[in-house]
């Protein structure tokens, strides 16, 4: 669904004043690349944000990812649904309805069990990469680090260390490339369109999200990311993945803070403002999956240690005419 | 996922024209909405997908076409052009009008037709943005501008005009696309009085 913000988007195009093409200082600001896409983000139910690994399980002190499976002990799957039918009087799995007027993934608060610090920004975070928020990432969220990061699927909370069902690592393909902010915006590759067709062919996403169109004169964009084994099971232990946003640079915010364009890329001192362009809300875990054929289908797909692990390629597609 | 932009964000827009008299009398002789033209996506497309000019200033609707064989047949989304522009900037100027004209190619069926085409401009102070997502185009043809306009010997009135991106292609000479147009009933234009379109866009 686009959101009140693409409209203003486009205003904000058609009023550009003018005048500012003759002053060499500001001409910049008038560069095309400041009004297009810049970055995608994932989101979930605002209580999936106290749920799931986001719940401490002691001992708190490993940096080991920890959830517990609601499903039978045979099953080494982590299903969302699973988690909030065990715990339906206290938890409603219901991500927000997207709305028009919609600025954010989720509107109600997305902060986490454990708080101190912690920014509510409507979506799943990076804490992983932020010095102040990486000691407590393993119960903020919501993605590995690019080395390693152990997990646990546990059958009990009391007792972590003795009820392990399986166990392995995660490892980020985000924070490997450097793609992904710590407030978890996942930038595009840079580059006009020539340069974008080239990586759209090449299937490349290690520069970030893909923008291509393959005609002189386009009537669509194509916008194609590579979500990989790691960061989906990162993704999954901490609540699934029920939002997607896309998201333009607020021009207007960082000019109002002194920033003036080009504004690059940086994972950790981002000074990029963004605004919603567009959402898609599921209303089913777009990674739920089950085991099969005596496979755990988390530790195949999603392990570091698997050799079948896999990556989504998640295409969006928007149609001008 | 697939998206219409143009469908989904409901753009559209509205057309008020009016005749202003030389005591300031000021008369609405239409009232009415107007068709976006799928020049709108392809011009937003080439912004969105940096495959066009690099200046934002080339996606703006900063000039626009009067013409003189409109009809409701082309209130359709598929419409590129004018049916009968006028012909040349001194039709839109006149004897001594202070309307502003120009002249450039245009894009039409996803190709740069190579004619000089006649336009008239609007000046950045008559675009207004309304509110967050409105923008407001006033056009005033004032009282010498585009009268007594004639083809082939016989007189003839204004009853189309369309609105035009500049640029997207970042050609030379520019070459603008049609994005919005309305058909109207027509209005013989005299020195007798001046014409105001305010045409509203609501992306």
């Amino acid at each position: 669904m686009l959101v009140d913000g693409a409209g203003e988007l486009i205003v904000d195009v058609m009023t550009a004043n003018r005048s500012l093409a003759s002053i060499p200082s500001a001409s910049a600001i008038l560069d095309a690349s400041n009004y297009t896409f810049h970055a995608i983000s994932y989101g979930k139910d605002a209580d999936g944000f106290r749920n799931h690994a986001h719940t401490i399980l002691s001992p708190s002190s490993t940096k080991t990812i920890k959830v517990k499976s609601y499903d039978a002990v045979t099953v080494s799957s982590y299903h969302t649904s699973s988690t909030a039918s065990a715990l339906a009087d206290t938890y409603k799995l219901l991500p927000r309805y997207p709305s028009p007027l919609d600025r954010r993934l989720e509107l109600n608060s997305t902060v986490t069990t454990y708080s101190s610090g912690v920014p509510d920004v409507g979506q799943c975070l990076n804490s992983v990469i932020n010095p102040s928020l990486s000691a407590y990432s393993h119960l903020i969220g919501c993605f590995p680090a690019s080395a390693p990061t152990t997990y646990w699927m546990v059958s009990s909370v009391l007792n972590t260390t003795g009820s392990v069902i399986f166990s392995g690592t995660l490892s980020s393909f985000y924070n490997y490339y450097s793609l992904m902010d710590t407030s978890g915006f996942l930038t595009f590759a840079p580059g006009y369109a020539a340069a974008q067709n080239a990586l759209w062919d090449a299937a490349d996403y290690t520069k970030g999200v893909v923008r291509a169109c393959k005609t002189s004169f386009p009537e669509k964009i194509n916008m194609g990311w590579r979500l990989n084994n790691g960061d989906a099971g990162g993704l999954l232990l901490f609540g699934g993945l029920y939002h997607i946003g896309l998201w333009y640079l607020d021009l207007k915010e960082m000019l109002k803070q002194g920033y003036y364009p080009p504004y690059s890329f940086n994972t950790l001192n981002n000074i990029r403002k963004y605004k919603l362009f567009a959402k898609k809300t599921f209303n089913k875990d777009l990674l739920y999956l089950n085991d099969a054929g005596g496979l755990s289908a988390f530790k195949t797909y999603f392990d570091s240690a698997s050799a079948l692990r896999t990556a989504v390629t998640i295409l969006w597609d928007i149609n001008f005419v | 996922m697939i998206l219409n932009l143009i469908e989904e964000l409901d753009i559209k827009g509205h057309l008020t024209i009016s005749k202003v008299y030389k005591s300031g009398q000021e008369e609405v002789v239409f009232d009415d909405h107007n068709i976006i033209v799928s020049g709108m996506g392809v011009a937003l497309a080439h912004l969105f997908a940096l495959s066009g000019s690099n200046s934002i200033l080339d996606y703006q609707i900063d000039r626009f076409q009067l013409g003189l064989s409109g009809g409701s047949v082309l209130e359709v989304s598929s419409t590129n052009s004018l049916s009968g522009p006028l012909s040349s900037m001194d039709e839109y100027v006149g004897v001594a009008g202070n309307i502003l004209a120009t002249s450039g190619y245009q894009i039409r069926n996803n190709s740069i037709y190579a004619y000089a085409n006649s336009y008239g401009t609007i000046p950045q102070q008559n675009v207004t943005r309304v509110d967050d997502d409105t923008v407001r185009y006033t056009i005033f043809i004032d009282q010498e501008s585009c009268n007594n306009l004639t083809r082939n010997g016989s007189n003839v009135s204004i009853n189309e005009i369309g609105l035009f991106v500049k640029n997207i292609k970042n050609n030379d000479p520019v070459a603008p696309i049609l994005v919005a147009y309305r058909y109207f009933s027509p209005i013989r234009k005299t020195s007798d009085f001046g014409l105001i379109f305010r045409w509203s866009i609501n992306f």
